[in-house]
């Protein structure tokens, strides 16, 4: 029998770096749009409030007040969509990859084997367009978890049976 | 005597007084405030009715105590392979702890309870924010006896560590001992500013004590008496400032010697047994399999006097009290430190190759913490008419050389080490402190990038581990991503357990 025991050479390890990764959910960007539109009506309500408590604004002053409460909102409103853009995952045969991030683009990766447990996570806005949200712990204290958010339900669903699986096998 | 715990069983008789002086001081503590009022307004109270108050609350403290007493008992339940305990008066609570779940059994003695001759024990298990089980007066033998029986039955139901455990019950020689004077050493050469915040924390609690109840003028009058600049302003300058040393220096070396005294470690059935402290004797177990990192630190003093600090951290049960899972070592020396990391890891984990970060972030940190805020001083100087200008200037130069040192020396100090199975991160200006992670322990890893940096080729690295994160800063991005893949293949292929 042919026996072979070649060293590995490092150079040959897959790299995370070139994994295809799934976007979100398209449908999600609903949900992120409700989401950009509750934080905008909330500052607007405060941006209101302030302007009636202050009763001394000079034009100048209100100009600049409501410009830029204005470009406020609408910086929330393109940072929630980007966030969306940027977000990003990919289950390996071994570990589970998830990219986030604007100004700095974050790639957590976690070993199926350090999975402590899986949870599925519906919110609110989501439920209503079929979304979920796949949560994976691990041991690690602080943001030692992922949390995959705009996934279809079913889909959401087999990812955490296929999760389960992969840890009853780890173990 | 043999102590099996099949029945349920009470707490040492002593433990009577025990429970009334522990009852007795949380009545005194709530009521302090109450006290002093009365008399600092003078009271107006009858000295008669007075002894009546505290002779009745002496009577009532007394039953609950005795209550408390009848009323609290554990037991082990075998066939279940449980540890019960039953206590409360009105409200009964019954606590079940599933032996194999038990990770620490502590004993502990405060001066109370050395005082009276008795030992407390404290039980705990992973996942909860304080002790599972707390016992509060039991005699040494019997103390004794239950945490062997707590501890033996969890080893019991691990089957690999029982194959390992049998070599070494032999009598436990003392592994480690660290002297009198080692502590004297780390008391004057480290943990100053955590001193000069206790005092400042001391200080404001009074404050906010008296404030409570209306009385801070007293306390601010006391202040102002004070000759302050009796003399010129530059002698209580220096006088202040070494006063403050003085006292840092005492609370320190006071702190250090009552907190630390007698410390020992022990072997034990492949894990170590410490225990420490003057008044509050502290016991605790440390096993090498829960370790997740080790924190090396020493300054410059220390460097010259042979001493230097250890932190082993273990996997964290209680996301408040992070403190319980960090287990310190103070002023041991080199060979000791060698002693406890090979106990820990089997071997010295080797350094491997070096990795510096790149000079960006030494002008980054200056950016920051010099550049921003002395413009921004420099801004708002209209505003402060009354500072003159050569206070104010040279305030900024001393900030700013003082800063710019630290950082440079923390620049240079910043190193990532990798090896196969170990990676170690240097860090700090003064205390300089090196932290050691074994790849295994390794829960999730976050690599990230700042989008200008992209060009650069650099980038950051974060380990998440069950004790806390350990991230190297601005460093080449794709050796970064080569050492993740490597670690990736490391903790994919094997299955190692992580605690």
């Amino acid at each position: 029998m042919e026996f072979t025991n070649e060293p590995l050479s490092l150079e040959q390890l897959p790299q995370f770096e070139h994994v295809p990764l799934h976007p979100l959910h398209a449908t999600y960007v609903k949900v992120v749009a409700l989401q950009a539109l509750g934080f905008d009506l909330a500052l607007m309500l405060v941006a209101c409030f302030v302007y009636a408590k202050a009763d001394d604004f000079s034009s100048i002053e209100a100009l600049v007040f409501w410009g830029g409460s204005l470009v406020c909102i609408g910086l929330i409103a393109v940072m929630m969509y980007f966030s969306f853009r940027k977000k990003a995952y990919a289950f390996r045969e071994h570990d589970v990859l998830f990219q986030y991030g604007i100004i700095s683009t974050n790639t957590k990766i976690i070993p199926y084997n350090r999975v402590q447990h899986v949870a599925l996570h519906e919110g609110f806005l989501s439920r209503n367009f079929g979304l979920a949200q796949v949560e994976i712990y691990t041991a690690g204290v602080h943001g030692g978890d992922i949390k995959i958010p705009g996934i279809l339900k079913e889909d959401a669903e087999r990812i955490k049976q296929l999760l389960m699986g992969k840890i009853q096998k780890e173990l | 005597m043999d102590f099996q715990f099949q029945e349920p069983q009470q707490q040492s008789k002593v433990g009577v007084l025990l429970l009334f002086l522990d009852s007795l001081q949380k009545i005194l503590r709530a009521i302090a405030p109450i006290i002093l009022i009365i008399v600092l307004k003078g009271g107006t109270i009858s000295a008669f009715i007075l002894f009546m108050l505290l002779m009745g609350t002496f009577l009532l403290v007394a039953c609950i105590a005795y209550l408390r007493f009848t009323h609290f008992t554990f037991h082990i339940d075998r066939d279940l392979g449980e540890f019960i305990v039953f206590d409360g008066i009105l409200t009964k609570t019954k606590t079940v702890i599933q032996l194999s779940k038990i990770q620490q059994v502590n004993l502990t003695q405060n001066l109370l309870q050395r005082l009276i001759g008795v030992y407390g024990i404290q039980v705990d298990t992973a996942g909860a924010d304080r002790h599972e089980a707390q016992i509060k007066a039991v005699s040494r033998a019997v103390a004794l006896a239950l945490k062997k029986a707590l501890i033996e039955n969890q080893m019991a139901t691990t089957p690999e560590a029982t194959l390992e455990e049998q070599p070494e019950i032999i009598a436990p020689k003392p592994f480690l001992k660290i002297h009198f004077i080692s502590l004297i050493k780390i008391g004057i050469t480290s943990n100053y500013i955590k001193s000069v915040g206790l005092i400042l924390t001391f200080f404001f609690s009074i404050w906010g004590k008296l404030h409570e109840i209306g009385e801070e003028a007293w306390l601010e009058e006391k202040i102002a008496e004070q000759d302050w600049l009796y003399q010129s302003v530059i002698y209580s300058i220096v006088l202040g400032i070494a006063s403050l040393f003085t006292i840092v220096f005492l609370i320190n070396l006071g702190r250090t010697v009552l907190r630390y005294f007698n410390y020992t470690m022990q072997q034990q059935q492949g894990s170590l047994l410490l225990s420490f402290g003057l008044i509050n004797t502290k016991n605790t177990v440390l096993r090498p399999s829960r370790v997740q990192s080790v924190v090396i630190s020493q300054n410059f003093f220390q460097k010259k006097l042979n001493v230097l600090e250890m932190k082993i951290r273990q996997a964290i049960s209680d996301e408040k009290n992070q403190q319980k899972d960090r287990i310190e070592v103070p002023g041991c020396n080199a060979r000791e430190k060698e002693a406890i990391l090979e106990l820990i890891y089997g071997h010295q984990p080797p350094m491997g190759l070096v990795m510096k970060a790149n000079w960006r972030r030494l002008v980054f940190n200056l950016f920051l913490t010099v550049f921003l805020p002395v413009v921004v001083a420099i801004c708002f100087k209209p505003y402060f008419e009354e500072v003159s200008n050569r206070l104010f200037f040279g305030v900024l130069a001393v900030y700013t050389i003082l800063l710019s040192v630290y950082h440079y020396f923390s620049y240079k100090n910043y190193t990532f080490y990798v090896s196969d199975q170990y990676i170690h991160r240097r860090s700090g200006a003064w205390d300089i402190a090196v932290d050691i992670l074994e790849t295994d322990k390794i829960q999730a890893i976050t690599t990230s990038q700042l989008f200008w940096h992209k060009n650069l080729n650099i980038g950051s690295v974060t380990l998440h581990t069950a004790a806390g994160n350990i991230s190297f800063y601005l460093a080449n991005f794709d050796t970064l991503k080569h050492y993740v893949n490597r670690w990736l293949y490391g903790l994919e292929s094997q299955n190692h357990n992580w605690m």
